[in-house]
């Protein structure tokens, strides 16, 4: 039970600031999987609703699992919002210029960049490559095909086609496109 | 139940830029939610009180962005665009009012079930608290030159210093001795920022 309210709220907390990244870059992708994960949230909060339903016949004193609904109850909100700002984004209006501006203002941006074929960083960990070092981007998450892992090791090895999601300041991540050998997608 | 009711006062008028509450709204949106959730891990009402505080100055953000809106629309284009702002911005006002109902577990005394802990302790961000000690490098430090953040992943949401709290602290900050970080980050950034604010790692 914990371990799908734990998933929940990484979800959410990372739709957030995926949501805000495409603001930034009016970009489609990283919108579309915002609302991606905002089917998965749905499901999760489909799932805890039961267990907590199932749960609360069997003790007797049902009133003890009030804070998880509150806690699943927020999480699934909080996901909804971000599906909503990036709803923006995938509706295609022509976002305001002045989310620019306001997302830059905010001090950390959060960059994605795809591992483009022939990139030099393939089959390398990011120890080898100084990741961190060269360009002051701290990897906090990597896609590959349908899975997301969580802050990446100092042993991981990137790949081809994976996608790179970092914190850090703006002129990181054009060294770190360069490095991946891709083009933003807008 | 709740301590107060919040009582909407009536607002005054004052031109500002919207980008300026763009920013303001998405910050504190965003350090809502992590002050609900350490309020809740701490079991500490005087920060789930500052999230309650930080909800209505939410709501005061809402209100002029939405009156700014309605004085900027001059054609069929603008108000298209602005419609997106105000959906930036009804979207904020619903992550702080989310971060709103995990506060008022701790506000209204409500038992905290384990699982709760374990699924916050489990999470990817956790938030962790640590006190700089005399021997830390940190120690009169500016965030800018700590370089937490892209050094070891780890963000520092509030510093409590004696009695006062100091959210969302500039780079220009000075950390001292006996300040008490609040961080957010994964669990080994967190070790890190432990290590560090004892005194035992020097360099990061």
């Amino acid at each position: 039970m914990a371990d799908v309210l734990t998933q929940m709220k990484n979800n959410s907390e990372l739709m957030v600031a995926l949501s805000y990244t495409a603001l930034l870059y009016n970009n489609r992708y990283i919108a579309e999987e915002v609302i991606e994960l905002e089917e998965i949230v749905d499901k999760l909060n489909y799932e805890m609703g039961k267990k907590i339903l199932s749960k609360a016949s069997k003790v007797s004193t049902p009133e003890d699992l009030l804070s998880l609904i509150h806690i699943t109850e927020a999480t699934e909100a909080i996901a909804d919002a971000a599906a909503e700002i990036a709803d923006i984004v995938t509706r295609g209006i022509d976002a305001h210029p002045i989310f620019k501006e306001a997302m830059k203002e905010t001090d950390q941006i959060i960059a994605r960049v795809k591992i483009c074929s022939k990139s030099i960083i393939i089959d390398k960990t990011f120890q080898e490559i100084k990741l961190q070092s060269k360009t002051g981007i701290y990897i906090f998450l990597v896609k590959r095909d349908k899975d997301y892992i969580y802050s990446p090791k100092k042993n991981f090895t990137v790949r081809e086609g994976d996608i790179l999601y970092g914190i850090g300041m703006e002129s990181g991540v054009e060294k770190l496109q360069e490095l991946a050998n891709c083009k933003p997608q807008i | 139940m709740a301590k107060r009711r919040k009582v909407s006062r009536p607002f005054k008028y004052k031109p500002i830029s919207v980008k300026d509450l763009l920013v303001e709204m998405k910050d504190i949106s965003e350090l809502m939610v992590d002050l609900a959730y350490s309020s809740i891990l701490f079991k500490n009402k005087e920060i789930a009180e500052d999230v309650i505080e930080l909800e209505s100055r939410m709501d005061e953000l809402n209100y002029r962005i939405r009156i700014t809106a309605m004085l900027a629309s001059r054609s069929v284009e603008d108000a298209e665009r602005i419609s997106a702002v105000l959906q930036f911005a009804s979207a904020s006002e619903k992550i702080s009012n989310a971060a709103g109902d995990l506060s008022n577990i701790i506000i209204r005394d409500m038992k905290v079930h384990p699982i709760v802990y374990e699924a916050l302790e489990d999470a990817e961000q956790i938030i962790e608290k640590y006190e700089v000690s005399s021997k830390s490098k940190l120690a009169n430090m500016t965030l800018k030159r700590a370089e937490l953040g892209s050094k070891i992943g780890t963000y520092i949401i509030a510093v409590k210093r004696k009695t006062s709290i100091k959210y969302n602290p500039s780079k220009g900050f000075v950390i001292r001795e006996g300040d008490i970080l609040i961080a957010r980050g994964s669990n080994t950034g967190l070790e890190i920022l432990k290590s560090i604010c004892s005194g035992i790692k020097t360099k990061w």
